[in-house]
């Protein structure tokens, strides 16, 4: 089982993985190629939603953790992990580190958030276990 | 077996103790750790492969035996449009982690028996739960759990609830004394041909995502970067969704070929709510895929004493009362 805190931080890594794994993907084939700030948080959303919709599958459907309160966590987390990692990975222009740079964005953007806002919980559904 | 202790369990959270790597669930027990492995570790890795060869057009050379392929290498689909190497990689990696995860529900609910230890208990049936109940079981079969009985037991094996420092969570029913429960599952071979059934459904739908998804991102293009995402986004969630279509019909044939089966005691009488048991099986403490509690997996024998004049939810004082001798003592 995981702590709080290290929900939160797989719930980023799992978007910060996605997004940088895609971009990279993209990055590559377009390498030099000068993407606008503008362009950079377009796609940072897209990848970001994208990973969200990824994230409430696999822990709300798949492993039965509570959907109502992973949602707004979740999207928040995944969308500033996104964004901040096609912003890094633009500047860098390196595609072999953008999933690992996701991953480790995830990490603390989702754990800091966390650790300061206290929202997401990991409490399951009563599926498969039972009340607090 | 009981040893008398009367010291209540609390209920709830009482951990965490089992929390994996860096408090994430990686490498603790239960299938969220497991599940995150596999994804972050194809994406990481094959990120970082991939981009490495992509970055041979910037002259930084790639690594071997990844240099054989040109990733950038335009190929044409069917003469809809050209996409990379790299792109078709995307799709492919997506392809393995979808069947990697589908057959990772296979192998934790069918093809392993977590750890613990022979274990005695008796109570009082609080509730069953039979697979496949949930919306979400039957769509996406190969996450079903097997039958699952929750048995309020008597304070004698409060015990066998929580094991101090290994138990993440307790298990209650719901009465104003906050019983204790053990949830005890019994074996349901439709599980295991729903998951058999998945792996192979999801391997099947993913060879034909992939080739979908190449002639959707072929058709979308990668003039700009921009488009280009869209025709990888595109084109994964055509991957996705094209493995898990494949994993439900497996998945349905697989249970429909398989025989179900719901909780038995040993002279083959349904186990009913209200019902006081002895339990018999493997108790694995802090069970992940139960948030950390203790649970039977499997539940190996099962034997009726009566049944409780009381309705769920019941308290441990049902069975301490009227349930005296139980079968753990024999």
């Amino acid at each position: 089982m995981p702590t709080r805190a290290g929900a939160c931080a797989l719930v980023g890594a799992l978007v910060g993985a996605i997004a940088g794994f895609l971009f990279a993907g993209a990055q590559g084939q377009h390498l030099g190629v000068p993407v606008s700030t503008a362009e950079v948080i377009e796609i940072g959303l897209m990848l970001g939603l994208f990973g969200w919709a990824a994230v409430l599958v696999i822990l709300g459907l798949w492993l039965h953790y509570s959907l109502a309160r992973l949602a707004w966590p979740a999207l928040v987390i995944g969308l500033i992990t996104a964004v901040l990692t096609i912003l890094v990975a633009n500047r860098l222009q390196r595609p072999y580190l953008d999933s690992l740079l996701g991953i480790v964005l995830g990490l603390l953007v989702g754990a800091l958030l966390c650790a300061a806002c206290g929202r997401l919980s990991q409490e399951r559904s009563v599926i498969y276990g039972k009340r607090e | 077996m009981g040893n008398g202790n009367n010291n209540q369990p609390p209920c709830g959270t009482v951990g965490p103790f089992n929390t994996g790597f860096l408090g994430t669930g990686i490498g603790g027990s239960g299938m969220a750790g497991t599940v995150w492995a596999i994804i972050l570790g194809a994406l990481g890795l094959m990120g970082g492969i991939i981009g490495a060869n992509l970055s041979a057009l910037a002259g930084n050379k790639p690594v071997f035996p990844f240099s054989l392929l040109n990733w950038s290498y335009e190929l044409n689909i069917f003469g809809i449009g050209s996409i990379s190497v790299a792109t078709l990689a995307i799709f492919i990696v997506a392809a393995v982690a979808m069947v990697l995860i589908i057959g990772a529900f296979y192998y934790d609910r069918c093809l392993h028996t977590p750890s613990g230890s022979t274990e005695c208990a008796a109570g009082v049936i609080d509730s069953i739960e039979d697979s496949f109940s949930s919306a979400s079981d039957q769509i996406f079969p190969f996450t079903a759990m097997h039958n699952k009985v929750d048995v309020v037991v008597k304070s004698a094996y409060w015990n066998l609830v929580l094991f101090p420092g290994v138990t993440d969570f307790v298990a209650c029913s719901s009465d104003p004394g906050d019983s204790p429960e053990l949830q005890c599952l019994f074996y349901n071979p439709a599980v295991c041909g729903a998951g058999l059934g998945s792996t192979i459904g999801g391997v099947v739908g993913a060879v034909a995502g992939v080739v979908a998804a190449a002639a959707a991102a072929a058709a979308i293009g990668c003039a700009t970067v921009i488009l280009c995402i869209v025709g990888i986004i595109v084109g994964v969630l055509i991957v996705v969704v094209a493995a898990l279509v494949g994993a439900f019909a497996g998945g349905q044939a697989g249970k429909a070929i398989a025989s179900s089966s719901v909780p038995t005691s040993d002279t083959n009488q349904t186990l009913n709510v209200g019902d006081y048991v002895t339990i018999k099986g493997n108790l694995v403490p802090g069970s992940g895929d139960f948030k950390g509690a203790n649970v039977f997996w499997f539940a190996t024998d099962a034997a009726q004493h009566g049944r409780s004049m009381g309705s769920p939810e019941f308290s441990f004082k049902d069975p301490d009362q009227n349930f005296i001798q139980d079968g753990c003592s024999s």
